[in-house]
């Protein structure tokens, strides 16, 4: 009876040491790196041409972005980016991503190797955005021209973009929200969580027209990423006097001023505005500084 | 008779846990402070997953026609 007892005992130790064990490896597990793309740069396809030969040229498919990374034990934001050359893979590293622009060097897909560089300028045609600039790759120089596409953000992105709105900006996100309803909560008052709550409200609310403002607001000082700039733009097309569209079309300025052709074959919209920017320029006015003011209700964005 | 019992499960005990440690850090995630090789790695597989959802099956017949199409 005695011996029976402490095997019972003896059994239940080693039922124990094994759930502790399993226990330890979920924990292990709940430390995976998770990343999130915050910025994107350029996404898009098109083609390269070569400098030399018109007639040598291939298809490009480019994606850059500003990615989060988090594990437990910490967080580090990276810049990097994969090319198609063809069939052929590239690494992009020493990635920058400014306000329509975008440049990398190209390595080997084991990033052991630099092949080249890119270097690219947004500007919009027609109703998209198009990047151009040029490629190096190999010792060869190409013309590369590229379409962006809109990557599909989820309702729970964009509140999450929100959130970080509203919690950086709590007197600027409770103005906005006040532009076009009631307000869901005071930022002001109630700081990170009434951001939280913001969040869980815009997940679930993708189409209320405060989240729609929010959305553009957070844009307006997120320019830099590609979807933003889409966003805005879509906005602008309906509605050009909005204070947002000074910003982007002063962003493809740098385009511009190079390409006077591309500016005479611009929609009209653009073309307007930037005759209001010019304008702000020589007057001595701040493009960039328009952040005061709130985000123009209208059709509430996209 | 009971030390032998005793003993036989005191080792199956230690052998359970010593399992348990030595298969913990070649899990896939690992513990330990987050590395840029480690972050950059992470950031291009998400950038490259972005890239192959969007643009995976785009040919460079439709390219061409975009292309034109945008002048």
């Amino acid at each position: 009876m005695k011996n029976l007892l402490v095997l019972t005992v003896a059994l239940l130790a080693i039922v124990m040491a094994g759930a502790t064990v399993m226990a330890d490896e979920t924990v292990g597990a709940q430390t995976q790196v998770r990343s999130k793309i915050q910025t994107m740069g350029a996404l898009g396809y098109g083609i390269a041409t070569s400098q030399s030969n018109p007639m040598d040229f291939q298809l490009i498919k480019i994606g850059v972005a500003g990615v989060r990374v988090e594990k437990t034990e910490g967080e580090i934001n990276v810049k990097v980016g994969v090319l198609y050359f063809g069939e052929t893979k590239y690494k992009l590293m020493n990635v920058s991503i400014g306000n329509g622009t975008a440049a990398a060097d190209i390595y080997d897909i084991n990033d052991t190797v630099q092949k080249g560089t890119i270097s690219l300028n947004a500007y919009v045609k027609g109703d998209r955005e198009v990047w151009a600039g040029t490629l190096t790759l190999d010792g060869a120089t190409y013309n590369a021209y590229v379409i962006q596409v809109p990557r599909v953000l989820k309702a729970e992105d964009k509140a999450d973009d929100v959130k970080e709105y509203c919690k950086n900006n709590p007197v600027k996100c409770k103005a906005t929200i006040k532009a076009v309803g009631s307000i869901i909560c005071d930022p002001e008052k109630e700081g990170t969580s009434c951001s939280e709550k913001i969040k869980t409200f815009c997940s679930q609310n993708p189409d209320d027209n405060r989240c729609k403002v929010l959305r553009v607001a957070y844009c307006k000082l997120h320019m830099d990423d590609s979807n933003c700039r889409a966003e805005v733009l879509e906005r602008c097309k309906q509605n050009s006097t909005a204070a947002e569209c000074d910003k982007l079309v002063n962003m493809y300025e740098k385009y511009a001023e190079k390409n006077t052709e591309a500016v005479k074959k611009a929609p009209e919209w653009m073309k307007t505005v930037r005759n209001r920017v010019l304008e702000k320029i020589r007057s001595g006015k701040n493009v960039e500084n328009d952040e005061n003011e709130n985000v123009t209700p209208g059709s509430g964005g996209q | 008779m009971k030390i032998v019992l005793a003993l036989v499960l005191a080792v199956l005990v230690t052998t359970v846990l010593i399992s348990g440690c030595t298969q913990q850090p070649s899990g896939q995630s690992g513990a330990g402070k987050l590395t840029q090789k480690q972050a950059e790695g992470q950031a291009f597989q998400a950038v490259q997953q972005e890239v192959d959802q969007a643009l995976g099956n785009i040919t460079l017949q439709e390219v061409q026609n975009e292309l034109l199409q945008q002048g």
